[in-house]
């Protein structure tokens, strides 16, 4: 018992995240059930069930086209902030030290702590790729997601054309329509929106006890602080 | 440090589990379906034995109330006076519940899936540039 707490305590930003993932989930997938079968009424079509619903197209790629741009947004963000800086704000770099910085500061190679992951202390090639892993990784679930979402949505969207008596698509010319870019632009645009202004608003803004917020008194033009 | 591992391995699976599963789904629901294509071989069997009461079987109730309304008759006799000759399918296209059959002679025809099989909800269909299929009949 004693090491099921501390193992909540230890894992609560992410458990908790990933508690509210499946509970959200479940409920995109009753309105989504509900939704799709209003269309059917509307159509004078059949109604399908819930489970037939979570392993349509029409299901897999609202969820993935969701999922691609959240990932694309932390993958610009944590490469971005590698280079630009934004004055003030706890969400950038102190103010000249844009760029990869050196061994020193970054404890790789021959700099490296006792206690420093294998990867950081060896150097060479397996050093180079643990100092951009978080990077690698986000990119490629990005990629992933963003052909999971062209592939479901490319299915959707020919279930569509086929019900309307038109002829269905091939994959590629899906890719060139303007359904699969709406799908992919109206989500990006939102991500960068978010983004950018998570990273003015904190210059001036504060949330006591937040890591994303600098210290309630700390001034305006105090940058890289977290409180 | 490791029993931070579990959660680190739970959301890497739950995201490469997520990945795939949209690609199966979407790649299976766009696989072509026997169903649709045996639908419109047992109508074109059907027309071309002059059995329009078999050949009604296959149509959805909406196509069959079109047929009536626009031939003036009961179907599996309107069915039959539509000069269809019952030709041999030669592909087929499927989408999720939507299929397009084509036809040798008769053109093309749409089927959808429902709980009671796949139905036929157009025939007679010719394809016309960047719109909608113009169909002999359509739910």
């Amino acid at each position: 018992m004693r090491g099921l707490r501390a193992f909540a305590r230890d894992n609560g930003l992410s458990l908790v995240f990933g508690l509210l993932f499946i509970v959200v989930l479940v409920f995109q997938a009753i309105a989504g059930h509900n939704e799709y079968n209003d269309e059917q009424r509307q159509h004078n079509s059949e109604q399908i069930s819930l489970s037939r619903y979570v392993t349509s197209a029409r299901f897999s790629v609202a969820v993935l086209e969701n999922w691609q741009s959240e990932y694309l947004q932390f993958t610009l963000f944590i490469l971005l902030t590698v280079w630009f800086l934004q004055r003030g704000s706890p969400e950038s770099k102190e103010m000249g030290k844009a760029g990869g910085e050196s061994d020193e500061e970054q404890k790789v190679g021959e700099h490296a702590e006792p206690e420093s992951p294998l990867w950081a202390r060896v150097g060479g090639l397996r050093t180079a790729l643990y100092s951009n892993s978080l990077v690698i990784v986000m990119g490629l679930i990005w990629v992933g997601c963003w052909f999971a979402q062209s592939v479901a949505g490319w299915t959707d969207y020919n279930a569509e054309r086929l019900g309307h008596h038109l002829d269905s698509l091939s994959y590629v010319k899906y890719l060139t329509t303007a359904g699969f870019w709406e799908r992919s632009l109206q989500n990006w645009q939102s991500e960068l929106l978010a983004v950018g202004s998570m990273a003015i608003f904190a210059v001036y803004l504060r949330q006591r006890g937040s890591p994303e917020s600098k210290p309630v008194g700390a001034p305006h033009h105090a940058t890289g602080v977290e409180g | 440090m490791p029993r931070t591992r579990p959660v680190f391995a739970f959301y890497l699976v739950l995201i490469v589990g997520g990945i795939v599963a949209a690609i199966v789904i979407g790649l299976l629901r766009a696989r072509d379906d026997p169903g649709a294509r045996r639908a419109v071989t047992r109508f074109s069997a059907a027309v071309r034995q002059h059995d329009g009461a078999a050949a009604c079987a296959e149509l959805s109730a909406g196509t069959i109330k079109s047929l009536e309304d626009q031939q003036g008759g009961s179907c599996d006799k309107a069915v039959l006076q539509l000069g269809l000759s019952g030709g041999r399918v030669v592909k087929s296209d499927v989408a999720e519940r939507s299929a397009k059959v084509d036809v040798q002679q008769d053109g093309s025809v749409f089927v959808d899936q429902t709980r009671k099989g796949w139905l036929i909800t157009a025939f007679g269909c010719k394809p016309v540039k960047a719109r909608p299929y113009d169909c002999e009949v359509q739910e």
